[in-house]
């Protein structure tokens, strides 16, 4: 378990200097800083856990770029890895990959699973700004996305109740920038609308006998201290498919540190309530985004 | 640390409940604060600090202007001691200065250019750049932002 957990934090590493080496080599940075957001366990651009309307990198209508990410989580029972990476197209199309990693060894005892047991997804996305601006205009800046999600271990989810092993979501996103906001500050207010069959983001594989596919509404808000530092909060409301483990919302506070046009941190605490019959799960996120 | 959860019958949501009580209390915050944009009393101009500081920033904007390459194609045939007190006086118009503006319309002033999108960033990057290089305080800055946002129909794809 030692070794699997160091190859995965060596491959973290290499992902954190390859962010740093793509860096320099900066091509699309005609959008204001901060407007890229930052990238969602999901592989869209937007905060945390929640993708926003936004596209992913700092091209504009005449560029292209985009994002490459590393994302941990580690939660009371269990630890979550990301890597993946955005690519968008004019500040129109974003199409994303993002590979989850979720720790579950604590589980191996009691399940009577080998003893470094994870589970591993994939998650494909397509973004399409829709219509508006996040800063100008009178309309917000309204996306729609599509995330297809592949299972790689999917046993555990089918010996707990879900019924398949990939799934689609389709989400609705609309974002504003607020330049005068509360306290003078910039203010960023995003709402999104998803539909879903995923248990756990599908980490617990899609839908079950409780019920498929379900619309949800998600949302986040961040206040720009200055150009360089945002405090937020995230919520994320989630189906609840499987009586084998109630599955609860999700819900962060975070802080976001955009260095330049080319690397952004976050840090958040973030609460995923019960997951897998282990209740109460908080933890702390951080993740680290290279836009080129 | 490891059982089977019994599902009650309502999920106790209650952390929903203030989030979302927070949430509204936020998108409200910023509803009233967009709505009556200038501050009670001082105007947009007078949160600058006035002329002294507005023309100071405004020499050093058009000063960042006239020597960065990634705007130097629109700014190539401008004049620039023309162009310094025009600013000002629209910048003090519509800041709530007082001021009277009697140069063109920003539609006029942008016409034939061709503006892009990324060139109009860099002119607000720098502004903000001049702006925080006089002291002028953020939460000004941002309002003057506010104010200046809405003309950029009339300045970019001329």
């Amino acid at each position: 378990m030692a070794a699997a957990t160091s190859e995965r934090t060596r491959r973290l590493i290499g992902v954190f200097a390859a962010c740093f080496l793509i860096a320099p080599q900066a091509m699309a940075d005609g959008r204001l800083l901060g407007t890229g957001g930052a990238m969602t366990t999901g592989g869209a651009a937007g905060g945390g856990i929640v993708p926003w309307a936004v596209l992913a990198g700092y091209g504009t209508e005449d560029e292209t770029g985009g994002s490459v990410y590393a994302t941990r989580a580690s939660f009371d029972d269990y630890e979550l890895s990301v890597v993946g990476g955005a690519w968008s197209w004019r500040n129109r199309v974003e199409v994303s990959y993002a590979r989850q990693d979720f720790d579950i060894s604590v589980l191996s005892g009691p399940l009577n699973l080998e003893p470094d047991a994870r589970l591993r997804q994939d998650v494909f996305g397509v973004k399409v700004r829709v219509v508006g601006d996040l800063i100008y205009g009178d309309l917000p800046q309204v996306s729609f996305g599509l995330q297809y999600k592949q299972h790689l271990d999917f046993l555990v989810p089918s010996v707990a109740g879900a019924l398949d092993d990939s799934g689609v979501d389709f989400y609705i996103a609309a974002s504003r920038l607020f330049l005068d906001g509360p306290f003078g500050r910039q203010f960023l207010v995003n709402g999104t609308l998803r539909t879903t069959a995923a248990n756990q983001d599908g980490l617990m594989g899609f839908g079950g006998d409780l019920g498929e596919r379900t619309l949800v509404f998600e949302a986040s808000a961040a206040l720009l201290l200055n150009r360089r530092f945002a405090l937020g909060a995230e919520y994320r409301q989630k189906p609840d498919n499987l009586s084998f483990a109630q599955e609860e919302d999700w819900f962060d506070v975070f802080g976001a540190w955009f260095v330049n046009k080319n690397v952004t941190v976050v840090g958040a605490f973030a609460s995923l309530g019960d997951v897998g019959t282990l209740e109460n799960q908080r933890g702390v996120y951080v993740s680290l985004s290279a836009s080129f | 640390m490891f059982r089977f959860r019994r599902r009650s019958e309502f999920k106790p949501r209650m952390r929903v409940g203030v989030i979302m009580a927070l949430i509204s209390a936020l998108l409200l915050a910023s509803g009233c604060a967009s709505t009556h944009a200038p501050a009670p009393q001082k105007s947009v101009y007078e949160q600058l600090g006035g002329e002294l500081a507005v023309r100071r920033f405004i020499e050093d904007f058009t000063w960042m202007m006239a020597h960065d390459e990634r705007v130097a194609e629109i700014v190539a045939f401008t004049d620039w001691e023309h162009f310094r007190p025009v600013m000002h006086d629209y910048i003090c118009h519509v800041s709530g200065g007082g001021c009277d503006y009697h140069g063109q319309s920003m539609a006029d002033a942008h016409r034939g250019i061709g503006i892009t999108h990324g060139e109009f960033n860099v002119s607000v990057e720098l502004m903000q750049k001049a702006m925080t290089q006089n002291d002028i305080p953020l939460s000004a800055q941002n309002r003057l932002l506010a104010v200046l946002a809405p003309q950029r129909p009339d300045i970019v794809h001329r």
